[in-house]
């Protein structure tokens, strides 16, 4: 039996997640916890992201899109079909999978700028779709009255989300559930694959692997999550509109995930919360947050590509190099 | 029979927009292998530039567009040194979001200063030439007459001069090019500069013949990318063709079929390129 | 006959790279294909494994039509291979490229790697094994935790071979295993080669170095130019004038 001592990721992990489940706790007013909502949702916006471009290196601008289309999947599914939350949920994800995987297998077959462009005319082609299906969708004129997610009565912690903070909770819920999901596939032969495929994908096919599959895979898994994290932005907000799937969406989670760390696990949260903090309290800066955004990503990437994780990875590691001692 | 002259005059002057954006693109893809993301809005920019010059200042269209073509250039040029070239040396990933950040930056920029509703410029002629039941404004005219010469122009510094040589040797064959002693810095500015102001003088031309708004950098850049895959990443030529074809298509595809069915032909061809040419019609084989 | 090739040509717009050229590997047996630089050997290897198409002709391995199929699945069919340039994962351990090529054999699905874990975990000890006996079979085991960017160019090559054995080919395509490799280093890989051979995997080689293919190989092809010059033994090939010519020039074939 090998010994495991508790190495730093473990701690921070742990920290870091009861800090989460505190948060509503310790939030002073409504509109704090608001907010905190915010950064989960865009936090698994972040994490989906992550998954086709920190993990998959498939630079993806259709995941706005694919958000939105969750959202609208349930948002309908709700207000037209009374179709129930916990029904509508799954198959919101679903549907976000099928057309993740309608997207995914053209645009896979694509290299490098080629893959981005064909992803953002999809987002675009989303968009358009969503403000033309305007007998489901209310088009332009935008969604309204999506109902929150139904209680369970006979589960007495999740019995009534009628509160903000219930809702708190099920999204955090969600989030750790997608974050265990990202651990599975890093920690797996599916996640050796995508190691391997970014570094050199020739050789991986000359070794036998089916390295389309593999991207798709990756592909449709990252618009499910995509498109669940919709369905509970959906649920939440109550209100949806075409520009919720907009390719700004997109950007801005690759903004976020940019400022945490592009392909690190706790950087899908750090990102958007320090973002999203930044322009909350300061709300002067709403005007100019397009234009603040588009030069973060810019400074970011060339002097700091890594991230935040990233660079305090290294400079932990610099720091405690020969004091680091756990088990694998 | 009138109808059709006017969308293929339509067609004709759309194309010239996307001609003169493709041929930027490719340029810049060409010489340093950076998919410009940014291009849409740099022409969204040339248009706001034009706009505020005149519009607002009030400033003879004519000094504008020469204004804005420079302050274009100079954008490029600024462009290049602070966010391209850092990054030079970086994975190839790193150049596109920087693109994306750019475009970010310019539109959040313009939001800023304009903000997101529709402007207008008036055109300096308000001449309307009509033949046949065909009519034609001063400014439509102008966008096809002028991007005919800035194409010529463009042509005869890439053949003819000295530099236009270098820059043409290096798209064709960088390391040969290095090898020769082409200075990479300067071509690498030169590329952004011409892309930019290309990008201009479509914004400049564009401005007075629709409305400028934000979103206006979409579909050029969508359409932009597609010419230049339909010719080859890096040929002019075949970029130019691609520009009118696909202009063709949304055009003739908005009157006869939808503005929606339009988006997703363009979009479906440039997928069809994309799959089954992947070097493009021109580019040869893959 | 292990693997057929016939009438196979490829074509880069006007240049000919493979000109019509036939052949056959059997099995158990290693052959050479020799020829000058440019004489479309690693071409011939990118044909066969599918990373290009050819102009015309075909490949049967096993008797099956391969020509046409995309690499992985002709990988899977049993025809492995290393390349020119020692393609490996430079910032992984040695360890963990032979890993790699083991991946097509686990359930490296995304459902898997989400629904399966248990399994997973118990059949990944299995997969640990099968890559020490790897690491053993190029004798990398003292080297097996080192970043195969700091191997030494000879171990670099093993490494690459230790990759594609461990898909478990019926026929390897070597493209010059020992490029850039000193004298005594390449006794080393010609054991590993012949212990390849023993493993009961046909051998196919591309080699500039003379001596080892005329002390390793069963037979020989020698390409000029994309064209078949000559066949046989490496007696035979030795003496053929065409192959002489081709390689020495007009005054020696006389």
């Amino acid at each position: 039996m090998s010994r495991v001592s508790l190495s730093p990721k473990i701690l921070f992990s742990i920290v870091g997640v009861f800090f989460l489940i505190i948060i509503p706790l310790i939030s002073t007013t409504g509109f704090v916890l608001h907010v905190a909502i915010l950064i989960l949702l865009w936090a698994m916006l972040c994490l989906s992201l992550n998954i086709i471009f920190g993990y998959g290196g498939q630079l993806s601008l259709a995941h706005g899109g694919l958000f939105g289309i969750g959202a609208y999947t349930y948002g309908v599914l709700a207000t037209k079909l009374s179709i129930d939350f916990w029904l509508a949920f799954p198959i919101a994800g679903v549907a976000t999978g099928i057309i993740g995987l309608l997207i995914g297998i053209p645009s896979l077959r694509l290299k490098g700028p080629y893959f981005v462009i064909v992803t953002l005319g999809f987002n675009i082609i989303l968009v358009a779709i969503i403000e033309n299906l305007s007998s489901l969708t209310e088009g332009v004129n935008g969604l309204t009255g999506i109902p929150g997610p139904r209680g369970i009565p006979w589960l007495f912690f999740a019995s009534d989300f009628s509160s903000k903070m219930s809702q708190y909770y099920l999204i955090l819920f969600f989030l750790l559930v997608f974050w265990l999901i990202m651990y599975f596939i890093k920690n797996s032969q599916f996640g050796r694959c995508l190691v391997a495929i970014k570094k050199d994908e020739d050789l991986c096919q000359s070794v036998g692997i089916n390295t389309m599959w593999i991207k798709v895979q990756t592909f449709v898994v990252s618009s499910i999550l995509a498109g669940l994290g919709g369905v509970l932005y959906a649920s939440y907000v109550g209100i949806l509109t075409p520009h919720d799937a907009s390719f700004h969406v997109g950007f801005d989670a690759l903004v976020y995930l940019s400022v945490g760390g592009i392909g690190t696990v706790v950087g899908t949260i750090i990102g958007p919360a320090i973002m999203i903090l930044i322009s909350e309290f300061l709300q002067a800066l709403v005007e100019i947050r397009l234009f603040i955004n588009g030069l973060a990503l810019i400074i970011l990437i060339i002097f700091m590509p890594q991230g935040i994780a990233g660079g305090f990875t290294y400079l932990w590691k610099k720091l405690f190099q020969s004091g680091e001692k756990y088990v694998a | 029979m009138a109808e059709l002259f006017q969308q293929i005059l339509n067609a004709l002057v759309l194309g010239s927009i996307y001609c003169l954006v493709a041929s930027g693109l490719s340029l810049v893809y060409g010489i340093m292998h950076v998919p410009n993301f940014a291009q849409g809005n740099l022409y969204m920019a040339g248009a706001y530039v034009v706009f505020f010059l005149g519009s607002i200042l009030r400033i003879n269209y004519w000094f504008v567009f020469m204004a804005t073509v420079i302050v274009m250039g100079a954008v490029g040029l600024i462009i290049e040194r602070l966010c391209f070239r850092p990054v030079r040396d970086a994975p190839h990933v790193n150049s596109f979001v920087i693109a994306l950040g750019v475009l970010m930056a310019i539109e959040g920029l313009i939001v800023i200063f304009f903000g997101a509703d529709y402007k207008e410029v008036r055109p300096p002629w308000k001449k309307i030439v009509d033949f046949y039941g065909v009519t034609i404004t001063g400014q439509r005219l102008l966008v096809i007459l002028g991007t005919v010469l800035v194409m010529i122009i463009l042509q005869f510094f890439i053949k003819r001069t000295k530099t236009g040589m270098s820059l043409d040797a290096m798209s064709q064959n960088r390391e040969l090019a290095l090898m020769v002693g082409v200075n990479v810095n300067r071509m690498s500015s030169l590329a952004f500069v011409i892309s930019t102001g290309l990008a201009g003088v479509a914004g400049a031309l564009m401005a007075p013949v629709s409305y400028v708004y934000p979103a206006m950098a979409m579909i050029p850049l969508l359409i932009a990318f597609a010419a230049v895959i339909f010719g080859g990443m890096g040929n002019l030529t075949g970029a130019i063709l691609g520009s009118f074809i696909m202009a063709g298509t949304q055009v003739f595809s908005t009157q006869y079929l939808s503005a929606v069915i339009s988006d997703i032909a363009i979009f479906g061809i440039m997928i069809a390129v994309l799959l089954f040419r992947p070097k493009g019609i021109l580019g040869g084989r893959g | 006959m292990l693997l057929e090739v016939r009438n196979l040509v490829k074509e880069f717009g006007g240049l000919v790279a493979i000109n019509n050229l036939s052949f056959d590997i059997n099995d158990g047996e290693i052959l050479g294909i020799i020829g000058p630089n440019g004489s479309g050997k690693s071409t011939l290897f990118n044909l066969l494994t599918g990373v290009l198409s050819p102009t015309n002709g075909k490949v049967l391995f096993k008797g099956n039509l391969v020509t046409g199929l995309p690499t992985h699945v002709i990988t899977q069919r049993g025809i492995g291979r290393t390349f020119q340039t020692t393609r490996i994962f430079m910032d992984q351990t040695a360890f963990n490229n032979i890993m790699v090529g083991l991946i097509p054999k686990t359930n490296h699905s995304v459902w898997n790697a989400l629904m399966s874990r248990r399994k997973m975990k118990r059949e990944e000890r299995e997969w640990l094994k099968r890559c020490e006996e790897l690491i053993r079979f190029v004798d990398l085991e003292k080297k097996a935790g080192s970043l195969a960017g700091e191997l030494g160019q000879e171990e670099q090559k093993r490494l690459a071979i230790g990759i594609a054995i461990a898909t478990e080919p019926k026929l390897l395509l070597l493209d010059e295993p020992t490029g850039g490799i000193n004298i005594e280093e390449i006794n080393h890989l010609m054991d590993i080669i012949r212990k390849i051979l023993n493993k009961g995997i046909t051998v196919c080689l591309i080699e500039h170095k003379m001596k080892m293919v005329m002390e390793l190989c069963d037979r020989i092809v020698v390409l000029n130019y994309g064209t078949k010059i000559a066949e046989g033994t490496p007696q035979e090939v030795r003496h053929d004038k065409a192959a002489i010519k081709a390689y020495l020039g007009e005054e020696y074939a006389a």
